[in-house]
């Protein structure tokens, strides 16, 4: 299921833009949507989970054009939503409150349901708690148990916001093994501000910020623009300063390693290095305003 | 899309969360404290329970079908007020409107499932009382007589509380709109000296049913100005209830589909 975006604003009431022009091709497969905290990253979910209506654009996930009601309805069906701040019914357990999400998923034949509900509990591990209330289950099962409501339905569209949020380093990873695995044949989009996150499970991805795409393409692509605005520099003196961003500070015997993204105007004693993910989402965060900085200068 | 199943589905799941809270329990039992308390000290109830045989059979259930519609409905109405906004607080609303279930369907279930659930206590409660009065006069016929009586007295005035408590609260804080509708069971329900009530303009307005007890049974509701009414008022007085209570979810469902399209 291919998605296209084109010239999509989505303004909320007091003027604020939450998303700006934006365009955007999303390809099968895993897909991440990377940017900062009101990028617009969880406005652009909504819009395509159909919950909120964009201002002004053209949103067409597959064939269905998402400004209609009946494309809207047609998506939701083959929809999986896994929102940032999942919501569960404290005091029904998991089996009952994945059986309930089935039925207003449209999953009408009982037994199939039931069936159904039984396989993704396996699959996500709480079988042994499917009886127990879902207000005692910690915060990884209760992120299982948000991913087993989004599968119900075999989605061939499945958004995921800022899934790992919260979640210790081992849950984190089973739960982008758990992405990783489903992607196959489905749209998967993982939205997140954690780089790391999405090296360990897309190849495309996009960036947002302030309502904008700033950059679609591959990891490789990325690191590539990238290449050459990473600099390692050591010092026995003062924090070095100019028109870049420390992305790590690594204490040496006498002295501090400084990593930094930008361009360092004192090149002594600084040395390329091979950018990281994490290196290269600065750099697309901050390239506008180090240009800018350049031409003032 | 089966829109049907979804509404059931929702009712089975309303009823269960509901039915399974403590508050519930907990507030109708105080509440049905409160109403043997009053009857301990209300003469009419007194001369009714200990002169039962005394009375028809049909005086008596209904005598005691509106002392049941007296109180009860006000935890009725409280303990459904916060089934719309639970879903906001739990934010499982926006799961929700991730899916194709129509909000319609979901919200008449939530109404009728929860509706349901409260209405268990006060049903369990109302039949100690047939109880008695079928131990008392050993006539089985009060059973039926009873369920009659139930079904045209308290149930449209619960079918017109538990809309309005499950619509209202979209827009008004739940404490509020649950210390606002304790005073407007009295004010709707009672006469208070020269204090102007709602049932002075609409008589069939009365949620306790006592335009409906008196028209359709010929029994009298104490606390109640109202001294006549005919059999088409009392089934006017019904169909007004049940009609604005299913009126008040409808518009509620209107009123969210606008408001989400606004988002």
């Amino acid at each position: 299921m291919q998605i296209e975006i084109t010239q999509l604003n989505k303004i909320y009431k007091g003027n604020v833009h939450a998303l700006n022009d934006l365009n955007l091709k999303i390809p099968n497969g895993m897909f991440g949507l990377l940017g900062p905290n009101g990028a617009g990253k969880t406005t652009l979910m909504r819009i395509l989970a159909g919950i909120l209506r964009p201002t002004s654009g053209k949103l067409l996930i597959g064939e269905h054009d998402m400004s209609t009601d009946k494309g809207r309805t047609a998506v939701q069906r083959e929809l999986g939503y896994l929102p940032q701040d999942l919501g569960l019914y404290p005091d029904l357990s998991a089996r009952e409150f994945l059986d309930y999400v089935g039925i207003l998923k449209g999953l009408d034949n009982r037994a199939y349901r039931q069936k159904r509900v039984e396989q993704l509990l396996e699959m996500v591990s709480l079988s042994d708690v499917a009886t127990r209330k879902l207000k005692t289950f910690s915060g990884g099962m209760k992120r299982r148990a948000g991913i087993a409501q989004a599968l119900l339905n075999d989605p061939k569209f499945l958004i995921v916001d800022e899934p790992t949020a919260g979640l210790d380093p081992e849950e984190r990873i089973r739960f982008r093994n758990l992405l990783s695995d489903l992607a196959g044949d489905r749209t998967v989009l993982l939205s997140t501000h954690i780089v790391e996150d999405i090296a360990q499970t897309c190849r495309n991805l996009a960036m947002m910020k302030s309502g904008q795409n700033i950059f679609q393409g591959t990891i490789p692509e990325m690191l590539a623009e990238t290449r050459g605005k990473v600099w390692q520099i050591t010092t026995e003196g003062p924090k070095p300063a100019g028109n870049f961003t420390i992305v790590s500070t690594l204490p040496l015997g006498s002295g501090m390693q400084y990593r930094v993204v930008g361009d360092p105007a004192n090149r002594v004693g600084a040395t390329l290095a091979e950018p990281t993910l994490e290196d290269a989402y600065v750099w697309l965060m901050h390239k506008n305003e180090y240009s800018e900085r350049m031409i003032a200068r | 899309m089966n829109q049907f199943a979804v509404f059931a589905g929702a009712a089975r799941y309303e009823f269960w969360m509901q039915i399974r809270r403590r508050a519930l329990w907990i507030t109708m039992t105080l509440i049905a404290l409160l109403l043997v308390g009053l009857i301990g000290r209300t003469q009419g109830a007194q001369d009714t329970l200990t002169h039962l045989g005394r009375f028809s059979l049909k005086t008596v259930v209904v005598y005691w079908t509106n002392f049941i519609s007296y109180l009860l409905p006000i935890g009725f109405g409280a303990l459904l007020a916060d089934r719309l906004p639970r879903d906001r607080r739990t934010k499982v609303e926006e799961l929700f409107l991730s899916m194709p279930g129509s909000l319609s369907s979901r919200i008449f279930g939530k109404y009728l499932g929860a509706g349901l659930a409260t209405l268990i206590p006060i049903f369990a409660f109302y039949l100690l009382g047939v109880g008695v009065i079928v131990a008392e006069t050993h006539n089985l016929m009060a059973i039926p007589l009873a369920i009659e009586a139930f079904s045209a007295i308290i149930l449209p005035g619960l079918f017109f509380v538990g809309g309005f408590s499950i619509a209202c609260t979209a827009f008004l804080w739940t404490p509020l709109y649950q210390f606002l509708f304790a005073g407007y069971w009295f004010w709707g329900n009672i006469k208070i000296r020269n204090v102007p009530a709602i049932f002075d303009y609409i008589p069939g307005l009365r949620p306790m049913g006592s335009q409906i007890s008196l028209g359709l049974f010929g029994v009298y509701a104490s606390g109640n100005p109202l001294l006549s009414a005919t059999p088409l008022e009392g089934l006017e007085s019904l169909l007004l209830l049940v009609g604005l209570g299913l009126l008040a979810v409808f518009a509620l469902c209107q009123g969210l589909k606008w408001y989400q399209a606004q988002q």
